[in-house]
């Protein structure tokens, strides 16, 4: 206050804040917990297998220096086409803590579970349970609690090894097929909160190595050159877990009727029988709606599945879906392939005392204070509880084309 | 000149804001989930009294004692001796706060992103600002708050926003489940923290318009904390269920866990930047209510000199006191609420019945005496330790 200062002490007045703004960015960055970036080594996934007295830990870990660079062009372009994009490291431990702990050894470049996308359990620990692997992916402040979690029908570690040719890093093949929700998903976050219910079941997408060969040659050129498929971890199903522990598996087309009634609209193309011939339809929209009712001590599920579908392809020459109650007996018939679907599945689970479709939990917020009563019986009340599903197809567009091609006249 | 010192209401919507706030994105969502399960929000909400008490009181003994501050309010309310018992309760109360909100910050910081950095380094950095401000001035301090809180609230509705897709409402139900007792025992936890806008007893004081507007400011941001955390309650059982009650910081994680559209993922910096806003903000008018208090009890003419001491003693206690952050989620969940419940309630009622007991209305005008005494409200001059209009130019 009290006139304005003279402009050179003014100046030298506002130096000192001046450099002290300047020296924020500096102590932001907290010299002690700095890592460069090309000193973190990305780990993209992670398989866990069980061996004697411990872990077997097995990653890919990205080579950032053979990733193609984005854009394209310039000097960085060569990587593609040369080696592999990830190297895979394996390293055993009491703990999973110290088998990463081995394995950062190998290395020059400090092991970094920021960007793990997936971690896959060998079939033999899957059996034993997964609450060390998921303790460990959880407690570890580094990695994301979205990390998706595999098993592997059989050992885990060669899984790692696969090299398909579709993504740079392979792990991400394995992603961008679970991402199209084809499959349950389960994240690390999510299999904490159920390893957290007691005797709680679950489904774990499976994963299995799609046989490698040769592709079928044209006979009539001989000269042309002949490809060979890769072979490639591809999902296969799921595991069915109560507990943590896994107790049995449901091929891929049960585990898509359990996903219906586990209230996650799957998606996909449905194919069924049409006087006598197969008809393709594809799933545009689902919706799922679960209800549970008590009478008395007598509880049952009631679940409602609405489906909007599209002909994706018809062979039955008489077909002529322009015709509305055609659609509508097309309809029909897609519930009922549906609702087979979704009884199969639920008997699957049900041998094995699995509740993978968490009734037990909407008994739980609905019905607190029977299910505070039977809670500890729930897997076997599971057994035989009724459940009642209802499906509404229907099939609103024929398609691109509306009558059949071959109509006979 | 000095009309323009006063803080203005939505200053003090603000700084009543910044008492209960921070807690609601770091440690209050995992204490809800924890006693009161799903039904947290719910003892997020029914804990709001326990904040308007305080509040009320110190309403009635502005309107007895106009313009002072709680320490001359008490020395007239209760004598001499007992009034300054009172307010070295008062001093204790807001030194220990200061003490935990200091450490709270820190092992936020430290835990979440700083591991490897020594924890007195972190109490330092984490003072830092606190401290630059409050030798400021009061209206610094406001003024901050002003620019802070906002920016801090937008990124946390984003960081809400972000996680929406991924809440499972079912995890909320069922609602009473288990009947009310945990409800209350949770609401204890929200309770204690509510009442800490007993510290506004040393800021509303500078009010600068009337007395409804500023009391109904601070009660509109204590509901605006309570609401909050009512959300930030909601939000973390409806993403982790029964693993809310698991995670040190359910709400980072939260954040940690975003990932619209694959493209804006890993926003836990956002987070951070949202929790120190709040954070630091509450540091600092912490930190204000005790160096005041302090300065105010031993009748200093100026508060400033205590502000270096005060944070050093503080960074000290909040570095050395607890050995773990485990150590100090015990006292902390355990043992602290309580005394502070009880202090932030009992303190005030004390003085109030004082002021009740002899008598003394709202219209008497000034006691006059030392100068350091009451002045009516409107009278413009600072509370003392007075406080010039520090830091304009």
């Amino acid at each position: 206050m009290g006139g304005e200062p003279e402009p050179g002490k003014r100046w030298r007045g506002r130096l000192g804040p001046l450099l002290l703004a300047l020296a924020v960015p500096f102590l932001a960055g907290g010299c002690w917990d700095r890592v460069e970036i090309i000193d973190r080594g990305f780990i993209a996934a992670a398989a866990v297998d069980a061996v004697p007295g411990g872990y077997r830990l097995t990653v890919q870990l990205v080579l950032p220096q053979s990733l193609p660079s984005p854009g394209g062009g310039g000097a960085g372009g060569g990587g593609a086409g040369g080696g592999p994009s990830v190297a895979v490291l394996s390293a055993t431990g009491a703990t999973l803590a110290e088998a990463a702990s081995r394995m950062d050894e190998q290395v020059a470049s400090r092991l970094f579970w920021g960007q793990t996308r997936l971690l896959i359990v060998g079939q033999a620990l899957a059996r034993r349970g997964i609450g060390e692997v998921v303790d460990f992916l959880v407690r570890n402040r580094e990695s994301r609690l979205r990390t998706d979690l595999l098993v592997a029908r059989g050992e885990a570690a060669p899984l790692m090894a696969v090299a398909p040719p579709y993504r740079d890093i392979p792990a991400d093949n394995i992603y961008q097929e679970l991402r199209k929700n084809l499959a349950p998903r389960l994240r690390a976050f999510e299999a904490a909160i159920r390893l957290r219910e007691a005797g709680r079941g679950f489904l774990m997408p499976a994963l299995a190595v799609t046989r490698p060969g040769p592709s079928p040659a044209s006979p009539s050129t001989g000269a042309e050159r002949r490809v060979t498929l890769p072979a490639n971890p591809a999902l296969d199903g799921a595991g069915v877990f109560v507990g943590g522990k896994l107790v049995g598996w449901l091929d891929g087309r049960l585990t898509r009727g359990a996903l219906w009634l586990e209230g996650l609209g799957s998606g996909g193309t449905i194919t069924l029988p049409y006087r006598g011939r197969p008809l393709s339809v594809l799933v545009e929209r689902a919706q799922v709606r679960r209800r549970v009712l008590l009478a008395g001590e007598r509880p049952s599920v009631r679940v409602d599945i609405e489906v909007d579908d599209t002909i994706q392809e018809v062979h039955e020459g008489e077909l002529d879906p322009g015709r509305p109650e055609l659609l509508r007996q097309l309809g029909e018939s897609l519930a009922r392939e549906i609702r087979g679907r979704a009884l199969a599945a639920l008997a699957a689970t049900r041998r094995m005392g699995a509740d993978v479709y968490d009734f037990g939990r909407l008994f739980a917020g609905r019905q607190p204070a029977y299910w505070r009563r039977v809670y500890t019986r729930w897997p076997q009340i599971f057994r035989s509880l009724p459940v009642e599903i209802r499906v509404r197809a229907v099939v609103r567009s024929p398609g691109r084309l509306v009558e059949s091609l071959q109509l006979p006249r | 000149m000095r009309e323009d010192w006063g803080l203005s209401d939505l200053q003090l919507l603000f700084l009543s804001f910044a008492v209960v706030a921070p807690t609601a994105i770091l440690t209050l969502p995992r204490a809800l989930a924890l006693l009161a399960g799903q039904d947290g929000w719910l003892a997020a909400l029914l804990a709001l009294p326990a904040g308007l008490i305080p509040l009320v009181l110190l309403w009635d003994l502005d309107r007895r004692y106009p313009g002072q501050t709680f320490t001359e309010q008490a020395r007239q309310a209760l004598g001499p001796l007992l009034g300054r018992v009172a307010a070295a309760l008062a001093v204790l109360l807001f030194a220990l706060l200061a003490v935990v909100v200091t450490r709270e910050v820190t092992d936020a910081v430290h835990g979440e992103n700083l591991p490897r950095t020594p924890l007195p380094v972190v109490v330092l950095l984490v003072l830092l600002a606190p401290v630059s401000v409050l030798r400021q001035g009061i209206e610094t301090l406001a003024r901050w708050a002003e620019i802070l809180l906002p920016i801090g609230l937008v990124l946390l509705f984003l960081l809400v926003a972000g996680s929406l897709r991924d809440l499972h409402p079912d995890y909320l139900l069922p609602v009473l489940g288990h009947g009310w007792t945990p409800i209350w025992t949770g609401a204890v936890q929200p309770a204690s923290f509510y009442a800490k806008v007993f510290a506004l007893a040393y800021v509303l004081p500078f009010r600068g318009d009337g007395r409804k507007g500023a009391f109904l400011a601070a009660a509109a941001g204590l509901f605006a904390g309570a609401v909050l955390l009512a959300l930030t309650a909601a939000v973390t059982v409806a993403l982790f269920g029964p693993l809310a009650a698991s995670l040190p910081q359910p709400v980072f994680e939260a954040a940690r866990m975003i990932s619209v559209a694959e493209f804006l993922a890993h926003l836990d910096a956002v987070a951070v930047a949202a929790w120190l806003a709040l954070g630091l903000t509450k540091l600092a008018l912490v930190a204000f209510a005790f160096v005041f208090a302090l300065a105010d009890l031993l009748q200093l003419e100026e508060y400033r000199p205590l502000t270096l001491p005060g944070a050093a003693l503080t960074g000290v206690l909040a570095a050395v006191e607890f050995r773990s952050t485990a150590e100090f989620q015990i006292w902390v969940f355990i043992f602290w609420p309580w005394v502070a419940l009880a202090l932030c309630i009992l303190l005030p009622f004390l003085v109030w019945s004082g002021a009740v007991l002899r008598g003394r209305s709202g219209r008497r005008g000034r006691t006059g005496g030392t100068g350091r005494g009451g002045r009516p409200g409107r009278a413009r001059t600072a509370p003392s330790p007075s406080l010039p209009p520090g830091g304009r130019s």
